[in-house]
């Protein structure tokens, strides 16, 4: 994986890609907000910087941005219809948030008429940061059902890529086994083209680029997986996948928003999946990557010995 | 002297008409692989594809090339309808070919794929009128040239 400071000073203005020079190479970085006729705002573990151009001169301009979405979307706006459609671009296993006009056609949403902002999430491939938590998250060499939760931007896919290495090797006393990935938004594995440009170990099958819920039932009735993860749990049908998988004896690895367990009970897909005792273990992450907590299925704290 | 200063003035209007008919056989071979490969483009739009460098990517007809040259200048910081310009320079001047490409390569970047399916359907007729120009010309081209060979050869011998 190429360190993000190459990876994006390549593909923003230059103006932008100054900035990033600039940075510490182990810079917390994680998000890069670029919108038209504004300053840059960079947002790290724990603050943001406001970058202004010369004299106090916006960053970007309409064209800059229309260029930058061009140059971000390999200029083949049809290659990446659909995930438009849902506000977003992957590039190179980084989520690009859009913001600008969307326009709608006998009620469908069809994209973007202009690009007005982008947020670029920047990705990092951590290797052995879930390795702490493995004795809480298995029993006798075997995973139980996971659920990681926490705000955006704690590291909930960066842990997660990692569990699903380790499964997948079979490290840390964990006995190996197939993992399938469904992984809509190419953010688990990196890479639109299906292989995986981040390290997800050597018995991981992906299915990318359709939705999570149609890419679970796939992965679950043909590639018989021991293990199946998905990143951001959002919608009933993504827990009726869940819960079907589970029903038919697969461990599930997933994600979702939140702060607290409280907070997911608010959602009531999640609030079904733990009412049904989907999840085994529930890790609450407090940080990039630092976990807060574990619970079981019944709201016991597991790692009492962590805090 | 005379003569043989006849029969090379001769031969040289024998060579213009072969450069001649050269030149439209090349456009008439031009717009056949244009017509082709506009086919095989559709048809990688049609099955998914991924972005326009990986559908020019190894291939060698003239469209792809056209293509490359496109997205070669978008990556130097033309617009779009500058760099649909570029593409379209490569081919014969004020031609039906030049400006079905122009049109075609005009705001292909952030085409849908809707849009993309037009532009093709619209490209083809352009292009079979285009053949069908570069055909009667090349035709034409090689009747100028055979009669040229033949009159120049037979006034050389009759003044000879």
């Amino acid at each position: 994986m190429e360190h993000w400071k190459k990876q994006w000073s390549a593909m923003l203005p230059k103006n932008v890609a100054e900035v990033l020079d600039r940075l510490d190479d182990d810079a917390p970085l994680l998000e890069i907000r670029l919108r038209r006729d504004a300053p840059l705002e960079l947002v790290f573990d724990g603050s943001d910087r406001i970058v202004y151009g010369n004299n106090g001169a916006p960053m970007a301009t309409a064209d800059e941005i229309g260029s930058l979405t061009a140059k971000l979307m390999e200029y083949s706006a049809y290659a990446w219809e659909n995930e438009r459609k849902n506000g977003f671009i992957t590039v190179g296993g980084c989520r690009v948030g859009l913001s600008g006009r969307m326009i709608r056609t006998d009620g469908n949403v069809q994209g973007f008429s202009s690009v007005s902002g982008v947020c670029v999430r920047i990705v990092r491939e951590v290797k052995d940061c879930a390795k702490p938590l493995v004795p809480y998250l298995t029993k006798g060499g075997a995973f139980f059902s996971t659920l990681l939760v926490s705000p955006p931007g704690h590291g909930k896919t960066t842990l997660l890529r990692d569990l699903i290495r380790i499964a997948s090797d079979g490290l840390y006393g964990v006995a190996a086994g197939c993992v399938g990935v469904a992984d809509e938004r190419f953010e688990l594995s990196g890479d639109a083209s299906g292989a995986a440009a981040f390290d997800l170990g050597m018995r991981t099958d992906v299915i990318s680029g359709i939705s999570k819920s149609d890419a679970m039932v796939r992965i679950v009735s043909t590639l018989s997986p021991k293990i199946l993860a998905m990143d951001e749990l959002n919608d009933a049908r993504d827990a009726a996948a869940l819960l079907d998988a589970r029903g038919k004896g697969v461990t599930v690895f997933a994600t979702a928003h939140g702060a607290s367990i409280a907070e997911l009970k608010l959602r009531a897909p999640i609030r079904m999946l733990l009412r049904e005792r989907v999840f085994d273990r529930i890790a609450v992450l407090h940080g990039v990557g630092a976990c807060e907590a574990v619970f079981d299925a019944d709201g016991n704290r597991v790692d009492g010995n962590r805090a | 002297m005379k003569y043989v200063g006849i029969a090379m003035l001769f031969g040289l209007c024998t060579l213009i008409g072969m450069r001649l008919a050269a030149k439209k056989t090349a456009r008439l071979n031009t717009v056949r692989s244009l017509r082709k490969d506009l086919v095989l483009f559709s048809e990688r739009i049609a099955t998914g594809g991924g972005t326009l460098a990986k559908i020019a990517a190894g291939q060698n007809g003239m469209l792809f090339t056209l293509l490359g040259r496109y997205l070669s200048a978008l990556s130097d910081g033309e617009s779009e309808l500058n760099a649909a310009a570029c593409a379209a320079d490569m081919l014969k001047k004020d031609s039906t070919e030049q400006a079905g490409i122009r049109m075609f390569f005009s705001g292909l970047a952030s085409a849908s794929r809707a849009d993309l399916i037009k532009r093709v359907n619209t490209l083809s007729p352009m292009l079979e009128r285009a053949e069908g120009e570069a055909e009667t010309e090349t035709k034409q081209a090689r009747v100028l040239r055979i009669s040229g060979a033949l009159v120049g050869a037979g006034l050389t011998i009759l003044l000879l």
